[in-house]
């Protein structure tokens, strides 16, 4: 694997410091995959998305002191960009909407070649049709891999909601990211 | 696939970047930051240690320069006053005896101002020296010329024959030469130094050259590197050059050289903190270098020169060293760089055709030789090269 430039125990030291070269060397290196994620709480608003990574990464900068170097940087980093996508979703309404009702089951997409096909931004629009709340468990159960009794702890409702709207979230998506027959 | 997975690496090989105004609005956000940060610093001074340092640094390479200067410059006034007191004495002494032998006092006739053009006043006063001294042995014997005859000699010498190092004298018929120090000297030695001023100041020089450089890639991290409070620590590197040099004169005190290096090393070494401990890290980066440079003689036949001039370089390739693991890394850097040469050279003449040169010279670098890579873009990493060369160059004049 190729070795970078700056470790990031330079950056680390640098950002501490006020650096502003070294701090921009950490956004530059994590801001794109951090931009995916937030545009994957922010329901492919891009204003939306980007007022979180900016949040995140201010918090990030003004916080790094706090950072003790035994996780990797980057999950260090990822944490406060879902933290933050969180607080800015929640803060945009008090209450969080979650799927009402039951969905339908119905067999899942053909397989690989299918899912392959779609393109990120399809995917986006896709999860942004998902209400508030099933679009952030959904988020922090399949990409940070939280478990249901995390995610209950952390949105303040019950292990089983966050599991039945995880449940309903994952089949609509489906659905709507099946190829239609026609 | 399994949605989850699907999903997960979709997001997360995100291709899209950020608008530049989010980095923007967080320097913007930091900026506050900073800015109450530095309102503390003004309550309570700490000592800038790296600024310090740096101003010592620039004014000890400002103090050496100038008293090198200063030395030369005195070094060549010397020269020019002492002969100028010997030209003045001469000259008084010329005209007493003048004055003796015809009654009248008459100054010489020498067109320049004292401290002018030295060199071209003291020999036209030896010149009218040795006349007087002809005079006086003629004035001594039966056969003696009258006062008139005796100006009828001095005014029969061509003046501006005097510019040339030999003078010849209408009467007696006897060469005389002088040195840069308005000393008399032998026809003899005339013959040597015209073989020697032919080599130094004529000719057209083919040669080797090898140099041995203190290189320095500086950029943000290597620059840091110099302060105590860095996790890096940037270390004293060096490379090698090799090459041909050709020369040509283009006037009395200039030279041009053009070197091809066809080796140019440039390095860089650095250890940095990773995992609790200092890991050796290393940029080798061979270039084939061309530099065209004017030298000037700081006086005439002087062996001192001052050097000046432009080089260019293709780089052949760059590999970085961690840890003692290496890897190529050419594609990160460009492949082109230019900049300035200064510096100052000794010349040995060791043979009426052989010259040996000495030289420190300095380069700078211009451009910014990172190129940029997925990580870093190149302006986050603006490196220049920077290096002070020792050279030694074996000439050979193949046309004088």
């Amino acid at each position: 694997m190729r070795q970078e430039l700056y470790r990031d125990e330079e950056i680390v030291n640098g950002c501490i410091r006020n650096d502003r070269h070294l701090q921009e060397v950490l956004y530059r290196r994590h801001a794109r995959k951090m931009y995916g994620i937030c545009l994957g709480y922010a329901g492919s608003s891009r204003d939306l998305a980007q007022d979180m990574l900016q949040d995140a990464f201010v918090k990030v900068f003004r916080n790094m002191d706090q950072y003790d170097g035994k996780g990797s940087l980057e999950g260090w980093i990822r944490r406060i960009v879902t933290n933050t996508s969180i607080d800015i979703l929640r803060k945009q309404s008090r209450h969080i909407e979650f799927i009402q009702g039951e969905v339908p089951i119905k067999q899942e997409a053909s397989g690989e070649d299918a899912l392959s096909q779609i393109a990120t931004k399809d995917i986006l629009n896709t999860i942004a049709r998902l209400p508030k709340g099933a679009r952030i468990i959904f988020n922090l159960h399949a990409l940070e891999g939280y478990s249901h009794q995390e995610i209950a702890e952390q949105l303040e409702i019950s292990p089983g909601t966050s599991k039945s709207q995880y449940s309903r979230a994952r089949h609509l998506l489906q659905q709507w990211l099946q190829p239609s027959d026609s | 696939m399994e949605l989850e997975k699907w999903y997960k690496q979709k997001i997360e090989s995100n291709t899209e970047d950020p608008p530049e105004k989010v980095w923007e609005e967080v320097q913007n956000a930091l900026d506050i930051d900073l800015v109450w940060h530095r309102v503390g610093e003004e309550l309570q001074p700490t000592e800038n240690t790296g600024k310090k340092t740096w101003i010592a640094v620039a004014a000890s390479i400002l103090l050496l320069i100038a008293a090198l200067g200063a030395f030369l410059y005195q070094t060549a006034l010397l020269q020019k006053s002492e002969m100028a007191d010997v030209s003045i004495a001469t000259e008084s002494e010329t005209i007493q005896r003048l004055t003796a032998i015809t009654g009248q006092h008459k100054p010489l006739n020498i067109a320049s101002k004292p401290r002018e053009n030295i060199s071209h006043r003291a020999k036209q006063t030896l010149m009218y020296q040795d006349e007087v001294r002809a005079m006086e042995m003629r004035a001594e014997s039966p056969s003696g010329l009258t006062t008139t005859g005796m100006h009828s000699i001095i005014g029969a010498v061509d003046l501006s024959a005097a510019t040339d190092i030999a003078i010849a004298l209408a009467s007696p018929i006897r060469q005389y030469s002088i040195d840069q120090n308005a000393r008399l000297i032998s026809d003899d030695d005339l013959d040597n130094i015209r073989n020697n001023e032919t080599i130094m100041q004529q000719g057209t020089y083919l040669g080797l050259s090898m140099q041995f450089a203190n290189t320095w890639l500086r950029n943000e991290k290597t620059a840091v590197g110099l302060q105590n409070t860095s996790l890096v620590d940037t270390r004293p590197s060096f490379g090698k050059s090799f090459g041909v040099v050709f020369g040509q004169q283009v006037s009395e005190k200039t030279d041009l050289k053009l070197a091809l290096d066809i080796i140019s090393e440039k390095s860089q070494t650095y250890n940095e903190y990773v995992h609790g401990r200092f890991v050796s890290t290393g940029i080798d980066m061979n270039y084939t270098k061309l530099t065209l440079t004017a030298s000037y003689r700081l006086a005439p036949n002087s062996p001192h020169r001052a050097v000046a001039g432009l080089y260019g370089a293709y780089l052949v390739d760059a590999s970085q060293f961690i840890d003692g693991t290496g890897e190529s890394v050419t594609r990160d850097y460009s492949k082109t760089d230019f900049g300035l040469v200064a510096g100052y050279e000794y010349i040995h003449q060791l043979s009426s055709r052989l010259q040996l040169g000495t030289g420190i010279y300095a380069n700078y670098g211009l451009q910014n030789v990172f190129a940029g890579n997925e990580q870093l873009p190149a302006y986050l990493n603006r490196t220049n090269l920077l290096s002070l060369h020792f050279g030694l160059s074996l000439g050979y004049a193949f046309r004088q």
